[in-house]
């Protein structure tokens, strides 16, 4: 089974803000707005109880504000409505996921093992972007974030540099219509 | 005189004590902030982006920074041979600008990547020690000796791909490496603090007039900012030492002498 636990900034984000501001104020890209996130996802042995392994992420994250400081983060689940992109009509959002190398932790793997309920099989964490395009046509804004994210030279990209960091496309989200699917 | 720019991004931190270090070394340094006119930036026979948090390291250390307008000036002025040296977030920006290694011009071609080392995980602060290897540019004149800095920072791994960096070692793209106090090879955390491939400190351009270092010459200007428990011939002065002695140069002075000097012949021969 697979859990994807985001955990966002209460309030405003000055990293999603300054990202913003570089991407319209001085590489002039026709990005509308940014969110921005830590993405874990956890591949489990087994489909049941999704619930409760949910909830044991959840308390083993916050546990001393180990990986969720609740005084200052919120988290939220990638396939609960909580997570969703509110999209205007024409426009989409898409959802990259950037990790250092494939994302691996040994320690974060090694603490959440010992307190899940199923075997923890993988775990890989990364940060989540979400980009608001005026784009309406899903493979044209998938095509868009990626041209803003891959740092190619001084004036193309910004997001992640290849030479050191792994990208995925999670999903393009489009008015009202939820996930797009999934590249 | 030798005017030379100190580079401040917001979030910078290090511009002071490294337009100290340069009039130390004879240049008169001006601090260019990267909201000053296009003018202000201009003129200058060096340019030295300095250390510190440009940006806050949001969204990754240097990228920002790397987006400016007054990195188009110097991009001209390395294109032109003047000396430029990024020194720690300044090396992060350079690297993130595509100035180095700048094997093909302006693409991004290796990462500063978080620290990577068995034992140790996130921010390090504390000396290394590093040999001077064959270079084509400005360093080239460092004493053959091992040169003790003090480096601090969390994302100060050259990173990319292997060939590449056998590459910029074969062709003299690495002035700086990690060693021991005594010269060996630096084959762990903390001789070499960050896992950088090659034990790489600093990388340059192929013309070598462009140089990306990890450690801060800056903070080791004088010798009484070397540590007196510093294993090596620079510990051994600083322990002798007393007095005004104590206001003599320190091992990081070298690095911007031989920017200076560089930038003189630079403007001479222009």
């Amino acid at each position: 089974m697979r859990l994807e636990f985001l955990v966002r900034r209460k309030g405003i984000d000055a990293t999603a803000e300054t990202c913003l501001e570089a991407l319209q104020g001085l590489m002039g890209l026709a990005v509308e707005r940014v969110e921005h996130g830590k993405l874990w996802r956890f591949e489990l042995e087994g489909d049941g109880e999704r619930a409760q392994r949910k909830e044991e992420i959840a308390r083993a994250a916050c546990r001393a504000g180990r990986y969720v400081n609740t005084n200052r983060d919120v988290y939220a689940w990638l396939d609960e409505s909580a997570a969703a992109a509110v999209v205007p009509p024409g426009h989409s959002a898409t959802d990259l996921w950037i990790r250092e190398g494939e994302g691996n932790d040994p320690v974060a793997q090694a603490y959440f093992a010992a307190k899940l309920g199923a075997r923890l099989l993988h775990l890989q964490h990364g940060t989540l972007y979400r980009l608001w395009a005026p784009l309406a046509d899903p493979a044209a804004a998938r095509a868009f974030a990626l041209e803003v994210a891959v740092s190619k030279s001084r004036r193309q990209g910004l997001l992640m540099n290849p030479h050191s960091q792994t990208l995925e496309v999670l999903r393009v989200w489009r008015h009202e219509s939820g996930e797009e699917g999934r590249y | 005189m030798t005017r030379v720019a100190v580079v401040e991004f917001p979030g910078t931190n290090c511009m002071h004590e490294t337009a100290a270090a340069l009039r130390a070394a004879g240049a008169v340094a001006e601090i260019v902030r990267w909201n000053a006119p296009a003018a202000a930036g201009a003129g200058f026979a060096a340019y030295v982006v300095a250390g510190g948090f440009a940006y806050e390291d949001r969204v990754r250390a240097g990228v920002i920074a790397a987006k400016h307008e007054i990195l188009a000036t110097i991009a001209a002025a390395a294109a032109a041979g003047k000396p430029v040296l990024g020194v720690c977030n300044g090396a992060q920006v350079l690297v993130e600008s595509g100035l180095v290694p700048a094997l093909e011009s302006g693409r991004v071609e290796v990462a500063l990547a978080p620290n990577a080392v068995r034992g140790w995980s996130g921010y390090y602060c504390g000396w290394v020690h590093l040999r001077p290897a064959r270079h084509r540019g400005f360093l080239a004149g460092l004493p053959p000796e091992t040169l003790p800095l003090p480096v601090g920072h969390g994302e100060g791994r050259f990173t990319g791909k292997m060939e590449l960096f056998q590459r910029l070692e074969r062709d003299g793209q690495i002035p700086l490496r990690y060693v021991t106090a005594a010269g060996g090879e630096a084959s762990d955390f903390p001789l070499n603090p960050n896992g950088s491939l090659l034990g790489a400190a600093a990388l340059s351009n192929a013309a070598g007039n462009v140089v990306a270092l990890m450690p801060h010459p800056e903070r080791a200007a004088w010798l009484y900012q070397v540590p007196e428990t510093l294993p090596g011939a620079w510990g051994e002065r600083r322990r002798q030492a007393s007095g005004q002695e104590l206001l003599g140069p320190g091992p990081g002075l070298a690095v911007y002498i031989q920017l200076v000097r560089a930038a003189a012949v630079w403007s001479e021969a222009s």
